[in-house]
């Protein structure tokens, strides 16, 4: 076999959907590749061969500059070509199905689809449908694995091995991806985990994945080592889920008084886009304690190590049905 | 033409009978069930043209009654006519289908329950009937002609939708009573309603919108209420949940006139499907629920609270499945299969006896419907049979159906339980 020697075998996965199907040793295996692409970005010429003559496109189709521009930027980092197609541009407004358009996508050698949609399953649906790897970027309220694993990547980061560290995912849970790959990241990797916010925000279901759930931060607020801030995700809601933003942010808000009770080491975290004032105070947000720029910064390593992954594990799986296809086969 | 059916197991619960005999049907008639003699053979007027059927080792039972399908006819003729629902549903052993009035126009006219008839006896399958709009135009604001689409030949009257106000759903009931038809409610509060499958564990991890189960025990409290201020026939179409079965309890035991159906999609199938991929064959309605609300339904079978199997056709074309889970629209492809999901899940997974799951499919929904002549193998009925081999597996592939809709929850699936021949008004159905 001659990629014996790549430690990338070990990762099979042609798509990345979600984090709930990854095994621990696949997480740890992208988080360790993360690590080393993460090195790149201190490096003066800021790029590697690796995806040298891959197209990667971003298909969005939903509103997005920090993921967006951070696949963007991963998959030339990895000196790959890359297109923006995005829902105003796109031949969907025309009435083209999803998969329509991907496929059009594929037929111009697409190696890799970023696919940030509005509804769950999207994802798995391009997946099932296209021969690229599929990357999910964020699928409706279902997933958004990248985040999942750059904020798994980023508490590793600081507090190390996350084996019964506490986290505390806070805010609207109910509409969030970030919230449900958070979680399954988390586990995995032996956390403990919280869900704190209103109960009109936190289904309780949840508890089935052997979560705790909260609503009454005040009374928790000393026991967690990193406190996840999820954004009130506006848009999805189709009704308000809470009487008022000024409810809300008296009730979950986190803001300098509540940070004073939290436990020294506390790591604060939010995934962008910031809403400054309602889940998080200005001084919070930018204080000594938020690791929010620094999740920016290791997502960028964490997409490059993704892309790097499936795009080899697609590359083995061409390589050998090839050398089937000329041992005499047509194929 | 006469038809002879020797030695099958007849299952007839409008004669309490399940013993193995023989069937002689004339002239589309019943003409004599459990013993033949040779005597009432020779007295037949068409006996020259006997025709004998072995039915050996089968289950006689009288042919199938649907009142819950969708036939798409007119308006959606791309997911189903009447034509190839009447010929889907004959191979599936139903030999009458109730079609329901969300066409495109609407069954809200005395023309269009006519058209239902016409094309109906045009079509060479299953009798199809019509349920009529119980408002003009489904639209939930004024009645539609009840008394003219009675005369037509309406069976019964649904919106195919819930009816939001309280008062138009009385005064529908207060009025169909005056003919003696029900009205079939679909069981969803709308507030509650807006989700594309079960609320809970599995919807919550798919970031799917869930539709509670509280929302259908709100419909049914409701509906049932009504009907007994209203002293009227009231039916509730398709229940899926443990609370639904619960209420519908108590109104039968407060003399409330309710009757309630269920689709065997209900009885074997769960949530849990959607727990890996979102597949859109599982989209439906009423929504895959969990394992208690299996049991309730099959309790509420076994003790006479839910009354009826329907096959709850909902065919889509299948290009309109092949999308985004959220956009997919609900539905599948069943006629052709229910009488086998029925068989395996309530007599092979549950233990009811074959006269339990014939009542539940044939007895009952004839009645519920009016179809005096139909449900039943007495002298004198409809000669209208199913033969099926109870035991014998089939591997349902939706694209060998006849339906023009080849998607179906059913797909891919082994059930026990095959059709063999189906007879319609005395004729051997070829499909």
């Amino acid at each position: 076999m001659t990629e014996a020697r790549d430690d990338s075998v070990e990762w099979q996965r042609e798509d990345l959907l979600t984090l709930e199907a990854l095994s621990e040793e696949e997480l740890s295996t992208l988080l360790d590749f993360a690590r080393g692409f993460r090195e790149v970005s201190t490096r003066s010429i800021k790029k590697v061969p690796s995806l040298r003559g891959r197209v990667v496109v971003n298909l969005f189709f939903e509103p997005s500059t920090r993921t967006r521009a951070s696949f963007s930027l991963a998959a030339q980092r990895l000196s790959a070509d890359i297109i923006d197609v995005s829902k105003d541009s796109s031949s969907t407004t025309k009435g083209e199905s999803l998969v329509d358009t991907a496929k059009n996508l594929e037929a111009m050698g697409v190696d890799v689809v970023i696919l940030r949609h509005r509804f769950p399953g999207a994802a798995a649906m391009l997946a099932e449908e296209l021969d690229a790897c599929v990357v999910n970027a964020g699928d409706g309220a279902h997933e958004h694995p990248t985040q999942g694993l750059l904020d798994l990547y980023t508490m590793r980061e600081r507090l190390g091995n996350l084996k019964g560290k506490r986290i505390a995912l806070i805010g609207d849970i109910k509409f969030s991806r970030v919230a449900r790959s958070n979680i399954w990241g988390l586990k995995k990797l032996g956390a403990e985990v919280a869900l704190i916010g209103p109960k009109t925000l936190v289904p309780e279901s949840f508890r089935d994945l052997g979560v705790e759930i909260y609503h009454d931060l005040d009374q928790v607020i000393g026991d967690f080592d990193v406190f996840n801030i999820l954004r009130i995700q506006l848009e999805r809601q189709g009704k308000s889920m809470f009487p008022s933003i000024r409810e809300y942010s008296l009730l979950y808000g986190i803001n300098s008084r509540r940070l004073e009770r939290m436990c020294d080491g506390v790591v604060v975290m939010h995934p962008g886009p910031i809403n400054r004032g309602v889940e998080i105070s200005s001084e919070v947000a930018d204080g000594n304690k938020s690791v929010v720029l620094q999740q920016v910064e290791n997502g960028l390593a964490v997409r490059m190590a993704v892309l790097y992954l499936v795009n080899a594990a697609r590359l083995r799986r061409q390589r050998s049905s090839h050398s089937e296809g000329s041992s005499g086969e047509e194929r | 033409m006469a038809l002879l059916i020797r030695q099958a197991r007849i299952v007839d619960p409008s004669q309490s009978l399940d013993a193995v005999g023989d069937i002689l049907i004339s002239q589309g008639r019943i003409a004599a069930c459990g013993e033949v003699s040779q005597e009432s053979i020779d007295a037949l007027p068409d006996r020259d043209q006997l025709e004998r059927i072995d039915g050996s080792n089968l289950v006689a039972s009288p042919g199938w009654v649907d009142m819950h399908a969708h036939l798409r006819e007119p308006g959606d003729e791309n997911a189903e006519t009447i034509a190839s629902g009447a010929r889907a549903a004959a191979r599936g052993g139903y030999t009458s289908v109730a079609c329901l009035p969300d066409t495109n126009p609407p069954i809200d006219s005395e023309s269009a329950v006519e058209y239902v008839r016409l094309q109906s006896d045009r079509a060479g399958g299953a009798d199809v009937f019509a349920i009529a709009a119980l408002t003009k135009g489904r639209c939930g604001e004024s009645l539609a002609e009840l008394g003219q689409l009675s005369k037509a030949g309406a069976l019964a009257f649904s919106d195919c939708r819930p009816i939001q106000d309280s008062g138009m759903l009385l005064k529908g009931l207060q009025y169909a009573s005056m003919f003696d038809l029900p009205v079939i409610d679909i069981p969803r509060e709308a507030s509650l309603s807006g989700g594309v499958m079960n609320s809970g564990k599995v919807a919550t991890l798919a970031g799917l919108s869930g539709s509670p189960p509280v929302s259908e025990e709100l419909a049914v409290v409701r509906g049932c209420l009504l009907a007994r201020e209203a002293d009227a026939r009231y039916h509730v179409a398709h229940v899926s949940t443990v609370g639904a079965v619960k209420r519908l309890e108590e109104a039968k035991e407060d003399g409330i006139q309710v009757s309630a159906s269920a689709a065997p999609y209900n009885l074997l199938l769960t949530d849990e499907l959607l727990r890996e991929r979102f597949d859109t064959r599982y989209k439906l309605r009423p929504p895959l629920r969990g394992v208690r609300d299996i049991d309730a339904i099959l309790f509420g079978i076994r003790i006479g609270v839910v009354d009826c199997i329907v096959s709850a056709h909902a065919p889509i074309a299948t290009e309109g499945k092949a999308m985004e889970f959220d956009l997919a629209p609900f539905g599948g492809s069943t006629l052709e299969v229910t009488l086998s999901a029925a068989i395996e899940s309530m007599h092979h997974r549950a233990g009811m006896s074959l006269s339990t799951v014939v009542a539940a499919a044939s007895t009952n929904p004839a009645k519920i419907l009016g179809l005096k002549e139909k449900g039943s193998l007495a002298v004198g009925s409809a000669g209208d049979i199913v033969l099926f081999d109870a035991d014998s597996e089939v591997e349902v592939d939706a694209r060998d159906f006849i339906s023009r809709s080849k998607v179906s929850p059913y797909d891919g699936m082994t059930l026990r339980g095959k059709v063999v021949t189906t007879i319609v008004g005395g004729k051997r159905i070829e499909v």
